[in-house]
Formats: C-alpha cells, structure tokens, sequence
C-alpha cells in the first residue's frame, strides 16, 4: 500500500467511513497483535488490548498529524494501552514467568521448547526493553520508529536491542542444557 | 541450526495472522459499542440539563405568577409558556423520528 492510499484511507476514516477504517484495521492489525502478543505474553490480552488501541485511534483521529506512520501511531496507542493495564494489575515478572512455566510442561517439539524458553526469558527482560525487543526483533520495526513508538532516545533503543538479543540468545542457549 | 535462525522461528511462532477477518469485525462492534454509550451518555446528560431547566423556569413562573394580582396576566403567560412547551416537544420528536427513519 502506497502512503499515498493509506492518506485517503486515514482521510475517508475521519470523516466516519467505516470501510475505510476497518481497511486500516485490517493492514496493520498484524503488526500491532504481533508486538502485543510479544509484549504481554498473554495472547488474548494481547488481542484485547489491540482491539481497544484501534478504537482508541478511530476516536482520535483528528490528533493524528501524519508525523510518523499510522502503523507507528497505533503501536504507540497500543503500548501504552498495555503498559498501564500491566500497571494497574501490579502484575509481577514472577507471575509471567509462571505463565510461561505452564506453557513449558506441554513442550514437545525442539521448536516449542524453544518459544516457551523464549516466552520465559522475554518476562524476564525489564518492560522497555522487552517493548523494544518485540518491536525490532518480533516485527521488524526500524530502530527509530521503535524509538518513536515508545518515546525513547534512539541509542537506548539501540542498546536496549542489543541486550535484549543477548539475554534471548542467551535463554535459548541454556535451553539446550 | 544457529541460535539466530532459532530465535527468529521462535518469535514468528507469535505472528499475528496475516488476515483476520474476526479481529476486524470485533474491532468495528467494540467501535460501535463505544459510539453507543457516548450517544446515550450525551443524550441523559442532556435530558438532565433540560429537566432541571424547565423545573427551575416552572418554580419561577409559579413564585412571579402567585405575586401576580390580575389573573388574566397569568392565565395568558402560562397558556404561552405551555404553547412553546408543546411546540418544542413536537419538534424534538419529530427530529428524533426522523433520525431513526433516515
């Protein structure tokens, strides 16, 4: 898609057109459940929490200045939508890891076991870096539209992806033991 | 296969999918669901104000119109005041209807 269609799709959106929004809905869900399923852990709170960033968006809209893409824009929403219900919660990392502890008990295949340590291993990183990691590592999202994303300096992002990868690298290498 | 190659494989295994007709769809009826109660939000906030309005306005009508000594004064505002009532309840009905038809 052109940035030129996404422009009248965002336009056509504003104005209330329904079509044109769940077309924008429909290119970038992929990207921002993704992120989300990263970050969370949890698949349908990750889905939710898409699901509530995309409203979000559509009601506002017109705050949309075209700064950074609409990708960029909604993945910040949702970031933000998951941080604070993980605030609020008072969710701890030992409760995700014991989420991932649960998945690892039906690990079977060589692949499975290595998304459940990888599971373990991303509730363990702390929370920026973990967004980070899902953004550049999980969905390809460039070093500075992650640092657009969740507001950071680009050489922390920067860091912070070189770290992350280490410590999952890391993970997955204990896993072999 | 490299550690690399194994992390890559295991974080596609998070994928969304491509195309997800149902995520779409639940996305415009949570939509939907929001416009609807901001819609009923607005619409009891709105009936409050007025209610509250017309009940202050009667008070004060009934306090002056009591003060009032000929009674032929009163009797041609307040029959005013329930003509204006009428019309104005005719047409927020009418437009109410009208919403619903178009």
């Amino acid at each position: 898609m052109t940035s030129n269609d996404e422009t009248r799709l965002i336009a056509a959106a504003r104005r209330g057109e329904t079509r044109a929004f769940a077309s924008l809905v429909e290119r970038h869900q992929q990207a921002v459940r993704g992120f989300l399923r990263r970050f969370s852990g949890d698949w349908s709170e990750a889905d939710d929490h898409a699901q509530e960033a995309f409203v979000t968006a559509w009601r506002r809209l017109d705050r949309f200045e075209g700064k950074s893409s609409f990708r960029t824009w909604v993945c910040g929403i949702a970031y933000r939508i998951a941080r604070d219900a993980r605030r609020a919660r008072g969710r701890s990392a030992a409760r995700e890891t014991d989420w991932a502890e649960s998945q690892a008990s039906m690990a079977t295949a060589p692949a499975h076991e290595d998304r459940i340590s990888l599971a373990a291993a991303m509730a363990e990183l702390p929370e920026q870096q973990r967004a980070v990691v899902a953004l550049c590592l999980g969905e390809g999202f460039s070093h500075s539209e992650a640092a657009s994303i969740l507001n950071l300096p680009l050489g922390t992002v920067k860091s912070h992806v070189t770290r992350g990868r280490e410590k999952l690298l890391e993970a997955l290498g204990d896993g072999d033991e | 296969m490299s550690d690399q190659s194994r992390l890559e494989r295991a974080f596609a295994a998070s994928a969304a999918p491509a195309r997800d007709a149902r995520f779409v769809l639940a996305v415009l009826e949570r939509a939907e669901r929001e416009r609807f109660r901001r819609a009923a939000l607005h619409s009891a906030v709105r009936g409050a104000v007025l209610t509250s309005g017309a009940a202050a306005a009667l008070v004060m009508l009934t306090g002056w119109a009591a003060a009032q000594p000929a009674p032929v004064i009163t009797e041609g505002v307040f029959s005013a005041v329930a003509l204006l009532a009428a019309v104005g309840a005719a047409r927020l009905f009418a437009a109410r209807v009208g919403a619903r038809t178009a």
